[in-house]
C-alpha cells in the first residue's frame, strides 16, 4: 500500500478515515504501526472495526452468494458465475477418474481437471480458518448446497475451500453405507499441498450417482502430509462406532476439519 | 481480467463497498444491488484497475457517486430525520435495521439531504468523503484525481454554506 495509508490522517477527531479502515481490514500490515495502535486502542475505532467485521460477515454469507454470479456474469456476458466456472471445464475436457470409485459407487464420476495454472489461490479476506462452500450444477441452474439439502443423481458438484495456512488439503465423502470416496485432489491419493493461506475454487468436479441416501463430505486440513488410505481407515473405524459422525477421529496427525451433509434423492 | 480474479476481487473488496453503500443508502437490499452494480462497472472499466492499491479509492469513488445518484432519484432531498439512538445488541437478525438507524447514519443522511439542495456532483462527493468517510484532503484529492488546492477550496465553500444554514 502507498505511503498515504501508512501515515493516514486525522479527519474525524483524530481517527483514520474509512478508506484507511478499509485498507486496515484488508491487510493490517499495510498501514503503519501508529495507525494499527490507534485501531486497537481508540474506543470509536474499535467499534468501527467491530461494525466492519459484522458487515463483512453479512456480505460473505448473504450478499456475495446472491450477487457474485451476476457480477462475474458481466465478464462472461450474462452467464452465471458458477455456470461459467463449470463451463470452464469444457476446454480442458472431461477426464473420468474411476480409480477412486468403489464397486458400489460406479456411477460416481470424478470428472474434469480445472486447470488453475496461472490462477494462484489468493486469500479472500474472510477470517482465517478452514472453510468450504459446495456448489451444484443441475442442467443450466447452479446453486449453493446447504447443509441438509437434497441433491439429485447427475448433479455436478464443485468446491470452493479456504485454508488457514500452508499445509495439505483433502476432501472425502462418506456415504450412508460407509463407502469412503476421494473427491479432492483428483490427481493422486495424497493430500494437495497448499503453499499459503488461501481460498478459491478447487480443481475438478464430482457427478453424483444414482445411489440414494445420506452423504457427508469432509474437508480435511493438516500441516503434515497425509494420504487417502489413512483417511479411509480412520473413517471406517469411526463409522463402526459412530455411524452418524460429523467429524473424523483417529487421524494420523493433527487435523482441522469441517463437513457438510446432503441427501442424494431420486429424480 | 479473468473470472477467478473477479471472484476473488469481489470477495476481498466487496465488504468495503457494501459497507459504504449501506451507510449511504441505509437499505440492505439497495446496498446489495448497489454493490453489485459498482463491481459490474469496475469490470467494464477493468483497464483502469491495474493494481490493488488503486482498487479501493476508485471503487470508493464509484460507489459514493452511484449511491448519491440513487438517493437523488429516491428523493432524499430535504428529509431530515431523528436518530432512534438504539444501541447495538447481539441479535444478528435485526443488525441491518440497527445499522440503518444508528446516530452516525442518521447524521449522514441529513448531511446528504442538505448536499443535494446546495451543491453540484463534485462538491457532493468531496463533502461525503470529508464528512462521512472522514477522509483527509490529501485522500480526497487522491481518490478524486483533484489537486489538494481544489479540494480545499470546495471544502471552504461547503463549510461557509453550512455555517449559513446553521444561522451563524
Amino acid at each position: 500500500m502507498s505511503e498515504e495509508f501508512m501515515c493516514a490522517g486525522a479527519a474525524v477527531g483524530g481517527c483514520p478515515s474509512d478508506l484507511v479502515l478499509d485498507v486496515f481490514m484488508l491487510d493490517a500490515q499495510a498501514v503503519g504501526e501508529p495507525v494499527r495502535a490507534h485501531f486497537g486502542s481508540c474506543g470509536r475505532c474499535v467499534r468501527r472495526v467491530v461494525e466492519y467485521e459484522r458487515i463483512r460477515e453479512t456480505f460473505m454469507t448473504e450478499v456475495a452468494p446472491s450477487t457474485e454470479g451476476l457480477v462475474a456474469g458481466e465478464l462472461s456476458r450474462g452467464r452465471n458465475l458458477l455456470t461459467a466456472i463449470f463451463d470452464a471445464l469444457a476446454p480442458i475436457g472431461r477426464i473420468p477418474r474411476l480409480g477412486y470409485v468403489s464397486t458400489a459407487l460406479t456411477a460416481i464420476l470424478l470428472v474434469g481437471l480445472w486447470n488453475l495454472a496461472g490462477n494462484e489461490p489468493t486469500y479472500i479476506g474472510a477470517k482465517g480458518g478452514l472453510s468450504v462452500e459446495v456448489y451444484a450444477k443441475r442442467g443450466e441452474r447452479v446453486f449453493r448446497v446447504k447443509d441438509g439439502d437434497t441433491l439429485r443423481p447427475g448433479d455436478m458438484l464443485r468446491f470452493i475451500s479456504g485454508v488457514p495456512k500452508a499445509g495439505y488439503l483433502m476432501i472425502v465423502s462418506i456415504e450412508e453405507g460407509g463407502a469412503v470416496n476421494l473427491f479432492y485432489p483428483q490427481n493422486g491419493e495424497s493430500a494437495m499441498n497448499v503453499n499459503e493461506r488461501s481460498s478459491g475454487p478447487l480443481a475438478g468436479s464430482v457427478i453424483l450417482d444414482e445411489k440414494a441416501g445420506l452423504e457427508r463430505v469432509f474437508v480435511l486440513f493438516s500441516e503434515l502430509p497425509f494420504d487417502f488410505k489413512e483417511v479411509r481407515t480412520a473413517a471406517r473405524l469411526r463409522l463402526d462406532s459412530v455411524p452418524s459422525a460429523m467429524n473424523l477421529t483417529r487421524l494420523p496427525s493433527k487435523f482441522e476439519q469441517t463437513s457438510i451433509l446432503f441427501r442424494k434423492g431420486g429424480r | 481480467m479473468e473470472l477467478n480474479e473477479i471472484t476473488l476481487l469481489y470477495r476481498r473488496l466487496g465488504p468495503s463497498v457494501y459497507r459504504r453503500c449501506l451507510r449511504l443508502l441505509s437499505d440492505p437490499e439497495e446496498a446489495r444491488d448497489a454493490t453489485q452494480e459498482v463491481f459490474v462497472r469496475a469490470i467494464r472499466h477493468c483497464g483502469k484497475l491495474t493494481d490493488e492499491k488503486a482498487y479501493l479509492p476508485w471503487l470508493c469513488r464509484v460507489a459514493t457517486n452511484y449511491c448519491l445518484n440513487r438517493l437523488q432519484h429516491r428523493g432524499v432531498v430535504g428529509k431530515v430525520v431523528q436518530s432512534t439512538e438504539r444501541p447495538y445488541g447481539n441479535n444478528q437478525n435485526d443488525f441491518h435495521e440497527r445499522v440503518a438507524d444508528s446516530p452516525d447514519l442518521v447524521e449522514a443522511r441529513n448531511l446528504l439531504s442538505i448536499l443535494f439542495t446546495k451543491y453540484d456532483e463534485r462538491a457532493r462527493l468531496i463533502a461525503v468523503h470529508k464528512y462521512i468517510d472522514g477522509m483527509t484532503q490529501d485522500e480526497i484529492a487522491g481518490t478524486m484525481g483533484l489537486s489538494r488546492r481544489t479540494v480545499g477550496k470546495e471544502l471552504a465553500e461547503i463549510h461557509r454554506v453550512a455555517l449559513e444554514l446553521a444561522g451563524r
